[in-house]
């Protein structure tokens, strides 16, 4: 990958509506995000196209953002946000945002994994 | 002066002879023609008839004399008979040489039937003398004779003159003796003493029968006897051994020897006045024994009359011991059980109540004399009308019942609960209601506190549930709250690229998902909410299972349950209920569906409301699992009863639902016509 490309964040959520202000709030000229709503396609996509990084929310239908991660491949940072409470988590996740979010905190935790890579 | 009278009389007649004699020649006309003859005629016819009138005179005086005698005897004759016969005296002479035994025949009624004036003494002895006293009155008269007696005193039966037995005592002394001091004659007499002797028999024989009496009573009851004076002179055995002194220690003492101390001096006084003026007293005692302990005796004095005058009292007493025991028992009953019972009179309406009446209730009745319009007006007012129709009721149904009401005490509010029965006469008339009373303040106030319990077991149960929700309510609130959050720095910026449609498709967003957020607010609130008295008003059953949808379609998404419901004329379809409750309900019934539907490949709920045939108000709440078994369908509404897994559920929840609508007159139900599993609710209409 020698051409420095864009950092990629996927975003995972079925209310449709974050989905919009996600990209709205967090696009940016080196920041690229791509939603989705349903769960067996969001794992499709992050596992063919490998994205710097993955949100996804938690309470999902029939499936948790927990679960979802340990279909996802290892080395993709994950990050969960999610309204529930308490979250007893069981998989490999890089951090935990509660709704409704503070924007500039997601923002730091972005910037800091763009500096990883 | 009776003497002079006669020799009076005799003058008189000689006098009266004389002057004849002088005037006989004058008038004689034979003698004036005789002149020779009128000397001698002058001479001697005085002297002639003077002799003779003296004679005349003195034969008439002579004539009264004898005359008198023979009235007087006759007449001392009849005072010794009066006197003798009121006496009853009899005199009689034993000649001992003759062996003969005179009587004073002459009187004219002899106390004996004796038909000769003299008797051979063994002849009279066998003719007149009871042959069952004759021994004894032989033996007496030769004691006496012989001198082994001082004195001579029998009392033996006798024949009258009618042939009947007479008692006589009969007294006698040696009235001659002969030279060498052997008596020759014995004199006496006979006293009659028959009435005596009578009622001497009819006393005995009294006597007897009250000893007979004493002696019957004595082996059934407590028995004693005292003096007049009120010392013991006479216990039987039952005394003794009740009382626990033997009869030695009690004879001579007085009453007070079992006296417990209990009883007013005022009651033994009445006792006195009463027995005194030979009445009998009846009255309930305690008495101590020598132990110490008590018992309790009804007695009964009876004054035991003599010569007129009182001269010992009887008693009576039986041991009620028992019986006060079992009414002291039946008493601390009605205490510790605070019931108490009660009579009314239909007729006439007067009540009589047992003593714990009185203690329920602490109307202000010193003497528990207490009236029907009394007790009414110590019901309490917003009760009096129940309370009479009840009793009212009672007496024209003829039928017995239950009812409460609330007394107002002193300051507190006493709840009771009276049953009511029917007492009739023949004729099937009610004359009496009857029944018990008792104190159930405590069991209200229990029965409130648990209610209060109840519903705090219900808000537990609530919390519960909203603890098993929370995480998704939290997610289901917190999502419309990113979407506000999140639009909000976003809005600036759109409005300065001057992205109208795009701002007012935001705002849109935002409003609704704030909507969203306080439909779940306002949801939550009911159930949490915590109420004990609330009235019950008229609910649509389309706005009950809305609501209850709120809490429920959070779940429902979450498992991916289609929920539906069908409400049958939706704008008529209302109960009287306690919103709150039944919401519950309906929310603990439509999230048991959706638990048990949520693993299953068909995942559906629906909710069907409806008014049936017999315009009862009907919902069910029906899911796509299968019937449920017999076997848990029995257990399936008692408390505690879960199929969840272990912390899933409380167990609590059917139970309490069915509390909750036994309370609204509603039924919880399983519909077993239904292939699927349906619970169904029942209003009455």
């Amino acid at each position: 990958m020698g051409e420095r490309m864009s950092f990629e964040i996927y975003y995972l959520d079925d209310e449709v509506d974050l989905l919009e202000i996600f990209s709205d709030t967090f696009s940016s000229e080196d920041v690229k995000i791509k939603t989705f709503s349903d769960p067996s396609l969001f794992i499709l996509e992050v596992n063919k196209n490998n994205p710097d990084l993955v949100f996804m929310d938690f309470r999902l239908p029939h499936i948790t953002g927990d679960e979802i991660a340990l279909k996802l491949n290892k080395e993709i940072p994950k990050a969960i946000i999610s309204g529930d409470l308490n979250l007893a988590l069981k998989s490999d996740i890089e951090d935990v945002f509660e709704k409704p979010y503070d924007v500039k905190k997601i923002c730091d935790f972005i910037n800091k994994l763009k500096k990883r890579d | 002066m009776k003497n002079v009278l006669l020799r009076g009389k005799v003058i008189f007649w000689t006098i009266g002879g004389i002057l004849l004699g002088l005037f006989f020649p004058f008038f004689s006309s034979s003698l004036m023609d005789r002149p020779e003859m009128l000397f001698y005629v002058i001479c001697t016819a005085p002297l002639f008839l003077g002799s003779l009138s003296f004679l005349v005179g003195f034969n008439q005086e002579r004539f009264l004399v004898l005359k008198k005698t023979e009235d007087e005897k006759e007449k001392a004759y009849g005072w010794m008979d009066l006197v003798l016969k009121s006496a009853g005296l009899e005199v009689w002479e034993w000649d001992l040489k003759e062996n003969i035994v005179l009587f004073n025949s002459e009187l004219k009624h002899n106390l004996s039937r004796f038909d000769q004036k003299s008797y051979s003494f063994p002849l009279m002895v066998e003719e007149f003398i009871h042959p069952e006293d004759k021994d004894e009155m032989i033996k007496k008269v030769y004691d006496y004779i012989q001198g082994r007696a001082t004195e001579y005193v029998s009392i033996y039966r006798m024949k009258d003159f009618q042939g009947k037995w007479r008692w006589v005592q009969s007294n006698g002394k040696v009235s001659q003796r002969d030279k060498q001091g052997h008596p020759i004659c014995f004199l006496g007499t006979h006293f009659d003493i028959t009435e005596r002797k009578n009622r001497e028999i009819e006393i005995n024989e009294k006597n007897d029968e009250l000893e007979h009496l004493i002696e019957a009573i004595s082996e059934l009851a407590i028995v004693s006897v005292t003096d007049r004076k009120g010392k013991i002179t006479r216990v039987n055995k039952m005394f003794c051994e009740i009382s626990g002194y033997s009869e030695k220690e009690l004879l001579g003492q007085d009453h007070r020897i079992v006296k417990s101390g209990v009883h007013e001096k005022k009651m033994f006084k009445e006792m006195w006045e009463k027995i005194l003026k030979g009445e009998n007293w009846i009255g309930d005692i305690q008495n101590r024994k020598k132990n110490g302990s008590y018992y309790f005796v009804r007695t009964i004095i009876i004054p035991l009359l003599k010569q007129g005058g009182i001269n010992s009292f009887f008693s009576i007493r039986f041991d009620m011991t028992k019986q006060v025991q079992l009414a002291k028992n039946l008493a601390e009953a009605q205490k510790l059980s605070k019931i108490g019972s009660w009579t009314l009179n239909t007729n006439t309406f007067e009540v009589d109540l047992s003593d714990q009446m009185y203690e329920i209730f602490p109307w202000n009745n010193e003497e528990r004399k207490i009236s029907f319009d009394d007790i009414y007006s110590m019901v309490h007012p917003e009760d009096q009308e129940h309370w009479r129709k009840a009793i009212d009721n009672a007496i024209l149904t003829k039928k017995s019942c239950e009812i409460r009401f609330r007394s107002i005490g002193k300051e507190e509010i006493i709840w009771a609960k009276a049953i009511i029965k029917i007492m009739m006469n023949k004729e099937g008339g009610v004359t009496r209601l009857y029944g018990t009373c008792q104190d159930i303040t405590e069991q209200v106030l229990a029965e409130e506190e648990i209610q209060k319990e109840r519903f705090k077991t219900i808000h537990t149960s609530k919390l519960a549930s909203l603890g098993e929700m929370s995480a998704g309510i939290a997610h289901e609130i917190n999502n419309p709250l990113t979407i506000i959050t999140g639009n909000l720095p976003l809005l600036e910026k759109i409005k300065k690229e001057g992205e109208e449609t795009k701002f007012k498709d935001r705002i849109e967003k935002m409003i609704k998902a704030s909507e969203r957020i306080s439909k779940i607010v306002r949801g939550l609130k009911k159930l949490v909410r915590f109420q004990v008295d609330v009235e019950h008003k008229e609910e649509l059953i389309s706005s009950l299972i809305e609501e209850s949808l709120v809490i429920c379609d959070i779940k429902a998404l979450k498992t991916d349950v289609k929920i539906d419901y069908k409400i049958q004329d939706e704008e008529n379809l209302i109960v009287k209920c306690n919103e709150v409750e039944i919401e519950q309900v309906l929310i603990n019934l439509i999230n048991n569906a959706i638990d048990a539907v949520e693993d299953r490949e068909e995942r559906w709920v629906k909710i069907n409301a409806f008014r049936d045939t017999n315009t009862e108000v009907v919902i069910q709440v029906v899911n796509s699992g299968p019937r449920i078994e017999e076997k848990v369908e029995e257990k399936i509404f008692q408390p505690f009863f879960t199929t969840k897994p272990v912390g899933k559920g409380t167990g609590l929840g059917l139970s309490i639902s069915k509390g909750i609508l036994d309370q609204h007159g509603a039924s919880l139900s399983l519909n077993k016509s239904f292939e699927n599993t349906c619970f169904e609710i029942r209003f009455p209409s």
